[in-house]
């Protein structure tokens, strides 16, 4: 009993785990348990923790609480709870019941261990993604897009290089938030009311309020026109031209 | 196709498919066979080629009983475990083992089933569980409330390194009528 005071609740995954452990300490056959001996055993165990942390104690408590009870009836005179002796059985048989059902599974659990090692030094690949696989240019969604992407990005750097004494000199801080569909209907407009049928992505980003921030969002939304088929944006010598795809239905007062 | 043919097809198949491996009938779709004594024959050779093959480090790890994937040699888990890309992997909480071998033995189980049998809250652990994908819902018990029931996972039997469930070690379940009657005593 007193190495008991040594051990802690956390060293037991629950109130069954800490019974068992009692019934082994004395080398008993989970059968021959005196159960008035185990409850005794059991709540001196519970009061001799001084801190107990509620947290993990509430379950060992209710069991304790499940014992005084089982207790209380053992300690009743036999005559008295002769009308009562079918409930005292009943429980006995319960806490039996669940404690050999609690011992399989503990027996058990050892091989679950040793498998878990065994599991762990089994090291396996994440599954192949095919990144070769080609598709069809029909079956893409988006027409093919007559630009090298490179001269894409190309020309966006170029802007930038021609932008950054601008940039080097502007040292406020804006927050404006720019949102690429702002930008989107920016250029559509400016399209529509220019009645522009193709004009270089310079000359268009030259039409901006340059910023990086301005130049991603309008990166995207070319990108984003280009997708849902509002504009095309083709090569033409050394630019990249975006060509108003809408430009027919306006002249036709669409 | 040639044997040897099917047999270099399927470990390529092992080797794309990684973790999630590669069942008998994704073999058979592949292979073009419904002959399941063919695709066995396929799988054992490969895995004798790999036991037997000491400069191999590979060998194939047999799990939900139809189902196959490529993994490294036990024996030199310890020098992978010298890369930096090894993720350690914390082993389950003796608690957390005890409820998933519940669930393993039990299942399909009711949270409060599993909790009954513990004598404790298994909130946390189950939550724990089925993030590590060790178990998952699988429907409704007809209780009252209908709560949930679980039960254990393809990726438990590959954590486990167990083929089926059918490698539990057996539960005692017979109590003998004079070992009541010890206890009836007490």
């Amino acid at each position: 009993m007193e190495r008991w005071q040594e051990l802690k609740l956390h060293n037991f995954t629950g109130p069954l785990d800490l019974l068992l452990y009692m019934i082994k300490e004395k080398q008993l056959s989970i059968f021959e348990v005196n159960l008035l001996e185990l409850s005794n055993q059991y709540l001196a165990y519970i009061n001799s923790l001084s801190q107990l942390d509620i947290e993990i104690a509430s379950e060992y408590l209710i069991m304790a609480a499940y014992l005084i009870e089982l207790k209380s009836k053992l300690l009743i005179p036999k005559l008295e709870v002769e009308i009562d002796s079918n409930y005292e059985a009943d429980q006995r048989e319960e806490l039996l019941a669940r404690l050999l059902e609690y011992h399989k599974i503990k027996e058990v659990t050892a091989f679950f261990k040793e498998q878990q090692l065994e599991g762990l030094k089994l090291y396996s690949k994440p599954k192949s993604v095919f990144k070769i696989t080609k598709i069809d240019d029909d079956s893409l969604p988006l027409a093919p897009a007559h630009i090298d992407i490179d001269k894409f990005a190309q020309i966006f750097l170029k802007v930038i290089e021609k932008n950054r004494f601008k940039t080097m000199q502007t040292n406020t801080v804006t927050s404006v938030e720019i949102s690429p569909e702002e930008v989107a209907r920016d250029i559509q407009q400016y399209l529509e009311e220019h009645k522009i049928e193709k004009i270089s992505l310079e000359d268009l980003i030259a039409e901006k309020e340059f910023s990086i921030r301005m130049l991603v969002a309008t990166f995207l939304a070319i990108l984003d026109l280009a997708a849902k088929g509002k504009i095309d944006i083709f090569q033409a010598d050394d630019h990249v031209m975006v060509q108003n795809l809408l430009k027919e239905e306006i002249t036709n007062g669409i | 196709m040639e044997f040897k043919k099917q047999v270099a097809v399927t470990e390529g198949l092992l080797f794309v498919n990684g973790d999630e491996g590669v069942s008998i009938d994704d073999l058979k779709f592949i292979l073009e066979t419904n002959d399941e004594t063919l695709i066995n024959q396929i799988i054992n050779t490969l895995i004798e080629n790999y036991e037997n093959n000491e400069m191999s480090g590979l060998t194939i790890q047999k799990f939900n009983k139809v189902k196959f994937r490529l993994v490294t040699k036990r024996e030199n888990a310890e020098y992978f475990q010298k890369l930096s890309n090894v993720k350690t992997e914390t082993r389950l909480s003796t608690a957390s083992i005890e409820t998933v071998s519940i669930i393993a033995y039990r299942g399909p189980i009711t949270k409060a089933q599993v909790e009954e049998l513990r004598g404790v809250n298994c909130d946390t652990i189950f939550y724990k569980l089925k993030l590590r994908n060790l178990i998952q819902e699988v429907g409704k018990s007809e209780e009252v409330g209908k709560p949930t029931l679980y039960n254990i996972t393809e990726d438990f039997l590959k954590y486990f390194n167990l083929s089926s469930l059918d490698d539990l070690p057996k539960l005692k379940e017979i109590i003998e009528e004079d070992e009541k009657d010890i206890f009836n005593r007490g």
